[in-house]
């Protein structure tokens, strides 16, 4: 196990440098790097004192082994809205972010996998037909116009919850949230659902698919030949076989939701870091989109690799030793 | 591939006599008939299709030649008479009195080309690579494919806010993104069907009659890997449409002087917490229509283009 | 373990048994007109071709029939109660307690995702109300019955660390857990290889004598059957054809179906001896021809074979459905 871990950790640098050397290349083609990381506003004095700042003077090689350093050390350059440096900016909103995609998550799930149960345990009732159509249609609605009209039904015609921003925080075994507070849910709960969408439907069609697949299983028919109770049945021997695949594809799109969170942060005005990249796209804030595209780079390798564990850890079947990625 | 057993646990014997006389393509359409939902879905878009390319013809205010729009006009709700008395704003007027009818049927032929455009690139660049790197074989195919894998490793909205940082705005920018977002996934889907196809026997045999490679890959191999692109390609241009109206709608993508329908959403979004619902509604539900019918003609292709599910 | 007395007679008699398939293509008689009985140490072998519906009649002993299947009509009379008229709930009570089932693919019973002792210990928890501990060594004690070696260690195991044959005595192990009073087994040993086939009949048949607990062995196998089981019958096409103590019925057999299975054993043919065949394949269930369902594929048919032939006793002990039975000997 621990061998595993070493070796995937291994694996994670390298395609950690991998992106690093292809953010890097990025900046080059585009054109003259200076000009991503100097504020367009600057004269040739500020951008020589930059250029000989940041090293963009020297040999390729040099520069990439300066920008990796700037990355490592957490200097990425200032942003030039906000005038500080760029990745605290990111940092500081990152919890937010977080939250909101793991609420997210937590709505999937908690949606998710009793429709999709149902679903492929009674494939012929209205309901089940009822269920995939919606996930169908859940497929297909665009998230940000959902949002639009959550926010017009539940915050503006209805007035039952708050149409944007992120509610009180409090502090709970060192971590931060606001989802720690009932008012905190009141608030994140359009978004959260909002941002839950795509995944409610992802996850019931690999619940039912998983389900009507495992019904027919002979370890099935051999578990109600032990006489056991439909509820552990359904609970244990079919849902443990279920969630492997469920669990895989919720982790490894956990990346998505945080991704996906520019939109959802933008029509809640949810203080996270998606919404301050798309205010720094918009205003061309260059520092802080290539701080962002770091910090999430990084963040997808971390969840990759927490899903690759956590799947092995399911799964008896899959043994670590042998697995290659 | 199909299951060699003439009967069932039951005994019972598959019904599988089919009318000999049809062609291929006749199957295929009384195939994807049979389902009425997907059938409806087909005519929906075939009908959307085609106001799009006859809104000039069909509606009756040019939403873009300002002579025509009366600021006057402006946040009418649905089934208010236009100041002039000439028709009647069915579906309300947005923030600067265009009538929404008109402007939905112009930001729908904007999306469609938008998607479709992309999805067309995207399609010729992606089974390009796709084929050339199972043609070349080797360290080439590894790398193309590790790229490939790389890049479908990041959310596509991810890779198109970056490009777009990049590039800026634009039509020509936004269908960079989009096909950059793209093609991919052709790639993926022309070498995983290129693989199966070039195990198969009549590609054996073809080289057995000293084809070149060329003529194998591009003759044999690239027609049977057709009905998987074909359905790939509905899925990605849906999901191309739908990209475009997000980033638009984030004021990333198209600008105000090509109003798509994201961008219609997009300037209803500030009139709507005053209650002014139909500004985003309508384009919104016209977006939908777009992608769900898209979605359930891909769905179902799936379903009839797939030997393995055909019943 | 409680020893209410059994009542006299057999553990469990099956009446006029019909589960049929309500399918888009038509009703599937997979059981129709089935009756047998077996007592307590007993082995009765069903023998039929795939399709015959020897599966189906076992899933309907133990009420594990699903849509579009239903039991249509007659009475599964277990230890003189009719199962037909017990709730789901008391028939999940009889379910892996009373009556056990062991599956043909050891590959595919085991829950792969769970260890063989949670599987085990559910078995005996789901009808005893005894602790965990208990249950653990009431499973060890199962898996050193079936010949299991270091049963400790298979008990921490997952199903796929374990080799087929050591998954089926498992299963085994798992049927007689709660020591039952009847077990039916789905051609267990079909899965396995020849040699460990034998291991696990002999092991079978010993626990059953050991137990007093009464057995059904399906199975496509003759040879199978003939060296395990007390009395045989032969299906065809959701019916039993013949019936009768295994000597008898491989010995002299009377109906022609049961004369072209053992003509197609292997040691009956005798050494460079040409195997026969039957001719032809089973009929669709689907709407099965008026008359003997054999009749296509007969090699003695005669007319009165239009109608359905009805059961009749030629000899004590012996029942067979057929207008032509056979009664020469047959051919060395």
């Amino acid at each position: 196990m621990t061998a595993f871990i070493i070796r995937r950790l291994m694996q994670s640098v390298g395609v950690a440098l991998a992106m690093s050397l292809i953010v890097f290349i990025g900046m080059h083609i585009v054109g003259d790097p200076i000009y991503i990381l100097v504020d367009p506003q600057s004269d040739q004095a500020e951008i020589d004192a930059t250029i000989r700042r940041l090293g963009l003077d020297r040999p390729l090689w040099e520069q990439y082994l300066l920008f990796l350093k700037g990355a490592v050390t957490g200097n990425l350059g200032n942003s030039f809205v906000h005038g500080t440096s760029a990745l605290p900016l990111i940092l500081e909103r990152m919890p937010a972010t977080l939250e909101l995609a793991f609420a997210s998550l937590i709505l999937a799930i908690v949606i998710g996998i009793p429709l999709g149960l149902y679903a492929g345990l009674y494939p012929e009732t209205v309901a089940s037909r009822a269920i995939m159509a919606g996930s169908i249609l859940g497929f297909s609605l665009p998230t940000f116009w959902v949002g639009i009209m959550m926010i017009m039904v539940f915050a503006v015609m209805l007035g039952w919850l708050p149409s944007t921003g992120r509610g009180p925080t409090a502090t709970y075994l060192g971590m931060t949230s606001s989802l720690f507070t009932v008012e905190g849910w009141r608030y994140v709960l359009l978004p959260a659902l909002n941002l839950a969408l795509l995944k409610v439907s992802l996850v019931i069609r690999l619940t039912k698919s998983g389900t009507s697949e495992a019904i027919h299983q002979d370890y099935i028919k051999f578990a109600r030949a032990k006489g056991l109770s439909r509820s552990r049945i359904v609970g244990v021997h079919l849902l443990k076989n279920i969630l492997i695949p469920v669990v895989t594809v919720l982790g490894l799109e956990f990346g998505n939701q945080i991704a996906f969170a520019v939109v959802t942060e933008t029509i809640f005005a949810w203080p996270g870091m998606g919404r301050l990249l798309i205010s720094s796209i918009q205003s061309l804030d260059r520092p802080v989109i290539v701080a962002y595209l770091i910090i999430t780079v990084l963040m997808f390798i971390v969840i990759n690799l927490v899903v690759d564990i956590l799947y092995s850890l399911l799964d008896p079947r899959v043994r670590l030793g042998e697995k290659s990625a | 591939m199909s299951v060699a057993e003439p009967t069932d646990p039951l005994g019972r014997v598959e019904p599988k006599a089919r009318a000999a006389a049809e062609t291929p393509f006749q199957r295929f359409v009384s195939d994807y008939f049979d389902n009425w939902i997907a059938a409806a879905a087909l005519i929906l878009l075939g009908a959307l299709i085609a106001l799009a390319l006859a809104a000039p013809w069909l509606v009756p205010q040019n939403p873009y030649d300002l002579a025509q729009i009366d600021i006057l006009d402006s946040r009418l709700p649905p089934g208010t008479p236009s100041s002039t008395g000439a028709f009647t704003h069915w579906l309300g007027t947005d923030g600067a009195g265009r009538d929404l009818v008109s402007a939905i049927f112009y930001g729908l032929r904007i999306s469609l080309f938008v998607g479709v455009s992309s999805g067309i690139i995207a399609m010729a660049l992606g089974a390009a690579v796709g084929l050339a790197a199972t043609y070349a074989g080797g360290r080439i195919e590894t790398l193309v494919m590790r790229i490939v894998d790389l890049q479908l490793s990041f959310p596509a909205i991810l890779v198109a806010l970056m490009l777009i940082a990049v590039l800026g705005k634009g039509v020509d920018k936004i269908v960079i993104a989009l096909v950059t977002v793209q093609w991919a996934y052709y790639a993926r889907t022309v070498r995983g069907s290129a693989l199966v196809e070039g195990r198969k026997d009549y590609v054996a045999a073809a080289r057995c009659l000293g084809l070149s490679n060329a003529r194998i890959v591009f003759r044999h191999i690239l027609p049977n890997c057709l009905p998987p692109l074909i359905v790939v390609a509905t899925v990605q241009t849906a999901h191309a449409i739908s990209l475009e109206a997000t980033l638009s709608f984030l004021g990333v993508g198209l600008p105000q002087t090509e109003p798509s329908l994201g961008v219609l959403i997009s300037n209803g979004f500030e009139y709507m917490l005053s209650g002014k619902y139909w500004i985003s509604f309508f384009p919104g539900i016209a977006l939908l229509l777009t992608i769900v019918s898209i979605n359930l003609v891909g769905d179902h292709l799936r379903d009839v283009l797939n030997p393995r599910l055909s019943r | 373990m409680t020893t209410d007395a059994l009542p006299a007679g057999p553990t469990l008699a099956v009446e006029g048994l019909a589960t049929h398939f309500f399918t888009k293509a038509g009703v599937v008689k997979a059981v129709d007109d089935v009756s047998f009985t077996v007592s307590s140490g007993e082995v009765l072998g069903i023998v039929g071709e795939s399709g015959s519906g020897k599966s189906i009649t076992g899933f309907s002993i133990l009420g594990l029939i699903d849509q579009p299947g239903r039991i249509v009509s007659g009475a599964i009379r277990f230890k003189g109660r009719d199962l037909r008229g017990l709730s789901e709930n008391e028939m999940q009570g009889l379910r892996g307690d009373r009556i056990a089932m062991i599956f043909q693919d050891p590959m595919m019973t085991l829950n792969p995702v769970l260890r063989i002792d949670t599987q085990m210990i559910e078995t005996v928890q789901a009808h005893r109300s005894v602790g965990r501990a208990e249950a653990l060594e009431l499973s060890r004690q199962a898996l050193d019955q079936v010949g299991i070696p270091a049963p400790e260690r298979r008990l921490k195991a997952y199903p796929h660390e374990l080799s087929g044959g050591m998954r089926q005595r498992v299963a085994i192990a798992i049927a007689f857990l709660n020591k039952p009073d009847l077990i039916i087994a789905d051609e267990p040993t079909t899965a396995l290889d020849v040699t460990i086939q034998a291991q696990i009949l002999f092991e079978a048949q010993k626990l059953c004598r050991a137990t007093g607990t009464a057995l059904i062995w399906i199975t496509h196998d003759l040879a199978v059957v003939a060296a395990l089981a007390d009395r045989i019958a032969v299906m065809y096409a959701g019916r039993i054809v013949e019936t009768g103590t295994t000597d008898d019925v491989i010995d002299r057999p009377l109906h022609p179906y049961t004369r072209g299975l053992i003509g197609s054993v292997p040691s009956h043919a005798g050494r460079g001896g040409r195997l026969t065949q039957i001719p032809g394949m089973t009929p669709s269930l689907i709407d099965l021809p008026a008359g003997c369902a054999f009749r296509d594929r007969c090699t003695v048919p005669i007319e009165a074979c239009g109608v359905a032939p009805g059961v009749t006793s030629p000899r004590a002990g012996r029942h067979v459905r057929c207008h032509n039975p056979q009664f020469a000997d047959v051919a060395p």
